[in-house]
């Protein structure tokens, strides 16, 4: 049986780009309760390594509900 | 999950699963959609409905996965006006419904929003608690609105 949901068979985070001064997280897909754990990690992980700034790239991201928009406002705090 | 359609009305049985609400979401999306309400309308309408499953699968069933929410949807009319009514039940722990509003957003802070985003998509947000245990959520949402 999959674990993954039956919407979305791929993680938020498409690619994580560092450049000279920023560190660039694209995002994909739906951010929802069940997506937005995996979010936080990747977050967690790319703040942990102390970047000049973190951009996060959510063109490709159609939905986002509360539980996204926390994530990235814990982020940002 | 199961869901059943009877006439006009969808009823919609899912477990307490953060996996399902994309499936609920996107029933109220498409059914939202057919009975005329705009895309993006219909887009709200499904951002209301996971807001109100993520609320109880975390508040009402503190994070427990198999647990039932119920969603039913039917175009009503009320006062002569048509409405998309959706109705979600639980089993879950019962809270005040005059303590359920959204918070203060001159605080930033992370949470709290899901209450604030439901009142703002939907035009009437009520909840009760069940005599049997649990919660009862009412939206509705006018076509012409």
């Amino acid at each position: 049986m999959s674990s993954e949901s039956p919407c979305e068979q791929t993680g938020p985070v498409r690619d994580v780009q560092k450049l000279d001064d920023a560190t660039v997280v694209t995002l994909q897909g739906e951010i929802d309760m069940y997506r937005s754990p995996q979010l936080r990690q990747a977050l967690v992980d790319v703040i942990g390594e102390k970047s000049a700034a973190v951009v996060v790239d959510a063109s490709d991201v159609p939905h986002m509900d509360s539980s996204g928009v926390a994530t990235l406002v814990e982020a940002l705090q | 999950m199961s869901i059943n359609m009877h006439q006009q009305t969808i009823n919609i049985t899912l477990a307490s699963d953060p996996k399902q609400i994309c499936v609920a979401r996107t029933a109220v999306e498409t059914f939202s959609e057919r009975e005329g309400f705009a895309k993006e309308q219909s887009e709200q309408i499904g951002l209301a409905v996971n807001e109100a499953v993520a609320n109880v699968i975390k508040h009402g069933y503190h994070g427990q996965t198999d647990q039932p929410i119920k969603i039913t949807m039917e175009m009503t009319t009320i006062e002569d006006r048509s409405c998309l009514k959706i109705v979600m039940r639980d089993h879950g722990r019962q809270v005040d419904p005059d303590c359920i509003k959204g918070r203060d957003l001159d605080e930033v802070r992370p949470g709290g929003l899901g209450v604030h985003l439901m009142r703002t998509v939907m035009d009437q947000v009520e909840y009760r608690c069940l005599a049997e245990g649990g919660m009862e959520l009412t939206m509705l949402k006018f076509r012409d609105t």
